[in-house]
């Protein structure tokens, strides 16, 4: 952990691009949608394939498409660099940081998708070319290393280790359910004006509470949606982005955090996480911090990793996440605003718009930091912070800042 | 008696067996819950690990544990992969227990024998062995309710 960050606001994202969520798209393929996204955030930069000289990228379920498929597949002439990345987020775009500021590459084409597979998601398991899309892939456990963390339900890898944990924030701080509810409802209120969003009718906290029980104690509401979709950005330097169309939104910081006991059965506590590393790096290396935020996106993929994001980031006090967020709640708009004012996951997180590692989460910061988020836009929004990922193998921290 | 390489092999036939990690699982044809332990700092550890994740030395093995311990993290899975005698329809319990023999040693493993009601974090449990996958030879380590004992807030 180092305070040092000397490329802090030296590069940007240039362009982003997006291949459009759905529960289910139907029969289309995993390439597919990456190029769709690819395409339209190297059109976004005012670039061709020939100015791309580096290519990151990486999925979840499958472990996404190979860097070399896709510079075949978009004839990328003249690549320099490249490299695989496993999500969350702020893996692929701090490699491309990386890359970019070391002089691999000049360029940096950046891509996330998710495709559901068969074992993922109930309905892609009717298509027998979903079944056929893990086809000689390890499984999760395997590519912990660990011979001995078993599958589900034998080991709790995963979301089953996530809702332990929550089950244990419970019994700890004597919270409740409603608490991780919040969460989820301001997702879908937000989630009303973002047109990506596969889930937009309003959630009340009946609505919430009465959700099918999944792995308690989380239910339904408490785990992002699986869909289908891909996302994309071209990271540049700054200097370079300040000649390009789009208005760059400025990488400021960025982080991640992992102990050595980045398994969810083995971590020492709640308060001895990767998230608690990444909170403590990006604040070291951030000029940013809680009270000059315009947007704030925590990561969502589970209700209470969001519930936690504000504990370990310093927004309130362990425990007392349920309480900041009913504090903070603008009951007329039905959605969290932080100090009447800083309104959280605007596109509506992984549990509405769709789970995707972050990737959603970081084109919507960079969509409100140009000022386009259209009805959803945040007046004058020039700061936003992420916090991607979980716990324990995949915290991560971003603050960016309007260019 | 330890099993062979082979028999391993042919009793767990879904897992991602190794020359490390098939120590632990023909401790479990034993009827042994193994876990790592390191000759030079005695400290314990899972899962096993071909050095000492606190020393670093090559001097570590897999050791019995007692079996007791108390449960640390515990959900309750209400769908899954289809499992021989797993039943989702109540809530599958799956914990990780703390075991005795040294702060933070978990292993993961469902709890068996325990009314829900007396399910929770914190109650001390015993190893015990279940059938996993239809065959009575091939054991699962599981815990139950360890006698005469109850919740620890």
């Amino acid at each position: 952990m180092t305070a040092r960050n000397p490329a802090k606001d030296k590069l940007a994202i240039a362009g982003v691009g997006l291949s459009p969520y759905a529960r289910d798209r139907g029969a289309t393929t995993e390439l597919a949608m990456v190029l769709e996204a690819a395409v339209a955030a190297i059109s976004d930069a005012g670039l061709t394939a020939a100015d791309i000289d580096g290519v990151v990228g990486g999925g979840l379920l499958t472990g996404g498409i190979d860097p070399a498929t896709v510079v075949s597949a978009l004839g990328l002439p003249a690549v320099s660099w490249w490299a695989r990345a496993a999500p969350p987020i702020v893996n692929h775009l701090m490699a491309a940081i990386n890359a970019v500021w070391t002089g691999a590459c000049e360029v940096a084409l950046v891509y996330h998708s998710v495709y559901r597979v068969a074992g993922f998601s109930r309905s892609a398991g009717a298509d027998p070319f979903r079944r056929r899309a893990t086809l000689g892939l390890p499984d999760g456990r395997a590519a912990t290393g660990d011979g001995h963390n078993d599958a589900e339900p034998w080991s709790m890898h995963g979301s089953a280790g996530y809702a332990a944990w929550a089950g244990r924030y419970l019994a700890e701080f004597g919270a409740s359910r409603e608490d991780f509810g919040l969460v989820a409802i301001n997702d879908r209120s937000n989630a009303a004006a973002n047109p990506n969003a596969v889930l937009q009718e309003p959630l009340t906290m009946a609505g919430y509470l009465s959700g099918r029980m999944v792995r308690e104690p989380l239910c339904l509401y408490d785990m992002d949606v699986p869909v289908d979709g891909a996302d994309a950005f071209i990271v540049t330097t700054t200097e370079r982005a300040r000649d390009m169309p789009a208005t760059p939104v400025l990488i400021h910081a960025a982080t991640m955090g992992m102990t050595a006991l980045p398994q969810e059965y083995l971590a020492a506590g709640l308060d001895a996480t990767g998230q608690q590393l990444a909170a403590r790096d990006l604040q070291a290396k951030s000029d940013l911090w809680l009270d000059d935020l315009d947007l704030f996106f925590p990561y969502d993929g589970f209700t209470f990793v969001a519930l936690r994001c504000f504990e370990s980031y310093g927004f309130c006090g362990p425990g007392e996440g349920g309480a900041f967020l009913a504090d903070n709640w603008d009951p007329v708009e039905n959605r969290v605003k932080i100090k009447g004012r800083v309104p959280v996951n605007t596109h509506g997180g992984s549990l509405s718009e769709g789970g995707s590692q972050g990737a959603g989460h970081l084109r919507e910061a960079v969509t409100q930091l140009r000022g386009q988020a259209g009805r959803r836009q945040v007046p004058g929004a020039r700061v936003g912070l992420l916090t991607p990922g979980g716990f324990f193998f995949n915290a991560q921290g971003l603050v960016l800042r309007a260019g | 008696m330890t099993a062979s390489d082979e028999e391993v092999l042919e009793r767990f036939p879904a897992v991602r067996l190794d020359h490390l990690n098939k120590l632990y699982y023909a401790g479990l044809l034993r009827r042994e819950l193994l876990a790592g332990r390191c000759r030079t700092c005695r400290r314990w550890h899972t899962p096993l690990r071909p050095i000492c994740p606190s020393c670093w030395s090559p001097e570590v093995g897999p050791v019995p544990v007692s079996g007791r311990g108390t449960v640390y993290l515990l959900t309750f899975l209400h769908q899954g992969p289809p499992a021989p005698g797993v039943d989702y329809a109540g809530g599958f319990p799956l914990a990780a227990i703390e075991l005795a023999e040294q702060a933070g040693l978990r292993v993961q493993a469902t709890v068996v024998d325990c009314p829900r009601d007396r399910l929770r974090i914190g109650l001390e449990v015993e190893l015990t062995w279940i059938d996993r996958a239809g065959d009575p030879e091939t054991p699962w380590p599981a815990f139950r309710p360890a006698p005469d004992r109850g919740a620890q807030p």
